[in-house]
């Protein structure tokens, strides 16, 4: 009995954690290639839910093609928005894409308020069956996005080690001076990079959203969320934040049941904190892509 | 002798307008505006003097507020002697944020903070024994010594500027010391500035108290002057709104925080906008500032006006009825 | 006799790499010591472990006598202790006044009360700072454009200006870091007077520099080193004919072909 809401809980937990890697390595890649901080990440996360709802809701769109809108409307977004506002600052003092992405994160969380209330929205899939294992309860949505974060982060992982694109990436990651001296176009890897970061948080949005109720402050929690990753998972390691994503998300839903619902974000960030003093690489590797 | 001059229009000017313009709502506005006239030049002694950037204000200028309401509210407790105990409580936390923040650099010392002032929310939140949690907590309003009943803003109108008066004043008179030089000197090249000899760490970590402490007294006027308060006081956006007007005005002169709280208050309330729409509004212009005037609206327009022997235009008579 | 500056065997290793092994030296007060070597020898490490930016493997720094090994550099400046640095290094933004106001933190007395509350210390303080801050414009020849801002100065007023800072501090000792880098002739020379004007002001002066002909001019005393190793010490006339030192240099360009080909 104990063991099954043990296993209740990891099963949780893991749903969640790929919700958190899937956004987190976006975040991971932007900062190890880009090598700025997008504290606007989570709120990407958060459109892509409401895309979906308003495309299921007002176009009377199926889940996958609503689902599919709100991926290519958030990039083209993203894309839009890195021209705009990133790609002037990128060789000025990181202080100013800090606070460029802080001050984007505030525009698009109070455009969503006053576009669809700060109340919550619900999304009905057409996933809501249940699944019994045993004792164990797995929602079909849950199932989904175990399954589809999985294929998404596989795919991140052959393109990067196996398309020329991918390995333009982690060459700038490595050495983005070396990387424009090898004549590769870091300012369109830079692009490609934001653009595929904001996908990753999409779909991880698409895929989580249906789950909570929808709310616009759920980005800048999934910001902090995602930081914590990073900075657990060695900043810009993308292995790395897929790690921690899932350990975070495991660690949280322990938390929630066995402690209190209430404070596993803190103990979350109280972790990062621990983390953060006693070991500024993180957990894992040494702060460089791979 | 000008700047004397100015100084006292100023300040008669502030005393003064009260009793002129008798408009509720206007005094409102301008009690708002110098409360956020507050906190701006509080994150200012971190931004501008020391090169600092704090993404976690809002834990202490929500931190001040919670104080000053609880002490009120639940305990009983006279606001003046609350308004001390929220800033030294504020200082306090400032200085216990700066342990594990000042070890850090960049953008981790920005996480660091952001996630300080999470960790303080998520406490206001799940403590609803002690805050009300997200139901928001009221506090009654204060009576302030000769001022009658049903006159309460002007008590909070005087208190509101004399704070804002007092700081400027001491921060300017700092500024201009050969003490307040060696602050900038850390802003402006920390290796250096240690290699004269000057303790790097231990101002940044005494400044993040001073700069704790008068947030958190901005907070706590701003609480029993709205009469209720919730955790969205520690939210990332207090955070970002102090640093918008901070970054609007142009850091490093105490004379831009205002002008950024300016803007953001009563400028955006004559047009009556929504306080949502307000945000957008502003971060828009801080993305725009950043892209196209990295140094704030007034700071270039201030180096503009010192060059020529122009006088002061109307921009800046609106800066200086504050500064006293 | 006593030293004003001793190190005794001090030695940095980084990851397992020697940089500084087992250097002794010491400093009498009023000299001006050279600390020569080729690239890579272990200069700019024993620089800034003197100074305190790193902190030594092992060995002990002695500032007239009290042990300064690991001292901050801060608390370094504070035991009459400071340096230039090898680039320009100066508050960009700041005047020329300013950049040497900021930097006489050690020299001024008075602490925040008295300066928010401007009593009456405050201001014989504020008297006795802008005579030392007169005395250090025109001690390096910068009175006539103290009111300019550093950004946007001509070089050479930069490396003076970096030297004024340091001299803010009222050093005892004063380490510079190549300052004759990137000057002309003229300026070298000009560079040099000032150092000897600096010395017979009492001031003990450490250069770790490139250029031989400032060095050999200008030092009492050179320290050689090469991986790391003290492989010289002496007069100039010394150094220049030690066949150590000869070979070090000349067989600089042979080693340094050989790790290329590595």
């Amino acid at each position: 009995m104990a063991f099954n809401i043990l296993l209740q809980q990891l099963l949780n937990g893991l749903t969640i954690g790929v919700g958190y890697a899937l956004v987190a390595g976006g975040l991971a890649a932007i900062f190890g290639i880009m090598r700025i901080v997008n504290f606007a990440h989570g709120e990407f996360f958060m459109i892509a839910g409401y895309v979906l709802y308003y495309g299921m809701s007002v176009l009377g769109l199926p889940y996958f093609a609503a689902a599919a809108l709100a991926i290519v409307a958030v990039v083209a977004f993203g894309y839009l928005i890195q021209r705009l506002t990133i790609e002037p600052l990128m060789e000025t003092d990181p202080l100013n894409t800090l606070l460029a992405t802080f001050a984007l994160s505030l525009f698009m969380f109070h455009s969503v308020v006053v576009i669809s209330g700060s109340g919550g929205r619900t999304i009905d899939t057409p996933f809501d069956g249940v699944i019994t294992l045993g004792n164990v309860i797995l929602t079909e949505q849950k199932l989904l996005v175990m399954v589809a974060g999985v294929i998404f982060l596989g795919l991140l992982a052959v393109f990067l080690s196996h398309t020329p694109v991918g390995k333009q990436m982690r060459a700038t990651a490595e050495n983005r001076y070396a990387a424009t001296v090898l004549g590769i176009d870091v300012k369109r890897i830079d692009r490609f990079t934001f653009g595929l970061g904001i996908a990753l948080a999409a779909v991880a949005g698409v895929l989580i959203a249906p789950l909570t109720p929808l709310v616009p402050s759920v980005g800048t929690a999934y910001t902090l969320k995602a930081f914590a990753v990073i900075v657990l998972g060695g900043m810009g390691s993308i292995p790395g934040a897929i790690i921690a994503g899932v350990g975070l998300g495991m660690v949280e839903a322990l938390t929630a049941g066995y402690l209190s619902s209430a404070w596993k974000d803190g103990v979350a960030f109280l972790v990062l904190i621990t983390v953060l003093l006693t070991r500024p690489n993180g957990l894992f590797g040494q702060g460089v892509a791979h | 002798m000008i700047r004397i001059f100015l100084t006292a229009v100023a300040v008669v000017v502030a005393i003064g307008a009260p009793f002129v313009v008798t408009d509720l709502y206007f005094q409102q506005v301008m009690v708002i505006f110098g409360i956020y006239a507050i906190f701006a030049v509080a994150l200012d002694i971190l931004f501008g003097f020391l090169g600092v950037h704090s993404f976690g204000h809002a834990a202490f200028f929500g931190g001040g507020a919670y104080v000053c309401g609880i002490l009120m509210e639940t305990y009983g407790v006279s606001f003046g002697l609350s308004l001390v105990a929220a800033t030294v409580l504020s200082a306090l936390l400032g200085l216990l944020v700066a342990i594990p923040a000042l070890r850090m650099r960049g953008i981790y010392f920005a996480i660091t903070t952001l996630f300080c002032a999470e960790v303080v929310r998520l406490i206001v939140t799940n403590v609803p024994s002690v805050t009300r949690g997200t139901m928001g907590l009221t506090t009654p309003l204060p009576s302030f010594p000769g001022v009658p009943y049903g006159y309460e803003n002007l008590g909070f109108y005087y208190l509101t500027f004399a704070v804002l008066a007092l700081s400027c004043f001491l921060l300017e008179r700092f500024r201009r010391s050969p003490l307040g030089r060696s602050f900038i000197a850390i802003r402006e090249n920390e290796q250096l500035a240690a290699s004269v000899g000057v303790p790097v760490f231990r101002i940044k970590f005494y400044a993040f108290g001073v700069s704790g402490g008068l947030a958190g007294l901005a907070g706590a006027i701003y609480a029993p002057f709205i009469g209720i308060i919730s955790p969205d006081l520690l939210s990332p956006t207090y955070s970002a709104m102090g640093m918008l007007m901070v970054v609007v005005g142009g850091f490093g002169t105490i004379y831009g925080a205002i002008f950024g709280a300016f803007m953001f208050s009563v400028v955006t309330e004559i047009f009556r906008a929504a306080a949502e729409l307000r945000m957008i509004i502003f971060s828009a212009l801080l993305i725009a500032a950043i892209i196209f005037m990295p140094r704030g609206v007034l700071t270039p327009l201030i180096d503009y006006l010192r060059r020529p022997s122009r006088r002061e235009p109307a921009v800046l008579d609106v800066n200086r009825k504050d500064e006293a | 006799m006593t030293h004003l500056f001793q190190a005794f065997d001090i030695t940095k290793k980084f990851a397992g790499l020697v940089a500084l092994d087992q250097v002794s030296f010491h400093l009498d007060e009023g000299e001006i010591l050279g600390l020569i070597g080729p690239n890579g020898a272990g200069k700019s490490t024993c620089f800034n472990v003197i100074t305190g930016t790193l902190k030594p493997t092992s060995g002990r720094i002695e500032l007239r006598e009290q042990d300064i090994t690991g001292m901050p550099p801060y608390l370094t400046a504070h035991m009459g202790l400071a340096r230039t640095f090898q680039h320009t290094t100066v508050f960009q933004h700041l005047t020329v006044r300013e950049n040497i106001e900021a930097a006489c933190w050690l020299r001024s007395k008075v602490g925040l009360g008295c300066t928010l509350l401007r009593t009456s210390s405050y201001r014989s303080s504020e008297i006795s700072l802008k005579t030392s801050v007169d005395d250090i414009l025109s001690m390096i020849d910068l009175r006539h454009v103290q009111d300019s801002r550093a950004k946007g100065l001509p070089y050479g007023y930069l490396r003076r200006l970096g030297i004024g800072i340091a001299l803010g501090t009222n050093p005892a000792l004063l380490l510079m870091d190549e300052p004759a880098a990137g000057l002309n002739p003229t300026e070298s020379a000009e560079f040099s007077k000032l150092a000897r004007r600096l010395r017979d002001f009492g001031i003990t002066i450490v250069i770790v520099e490139h250029d031989m002909k400032v060095i050999m001019g200008l030092c009492d005393r050179i320290v050689v080193l090469n991986y790391g190793k003290k492989i010289a010490e002496g007069s100039p006339g010394v150094i220049r004919r030690d066949p150590q030192v000869i070979e070090s240099y000349l067989g600089k360009s042979h080693d340094e072909a050989e790790t290329a080909r590595a």
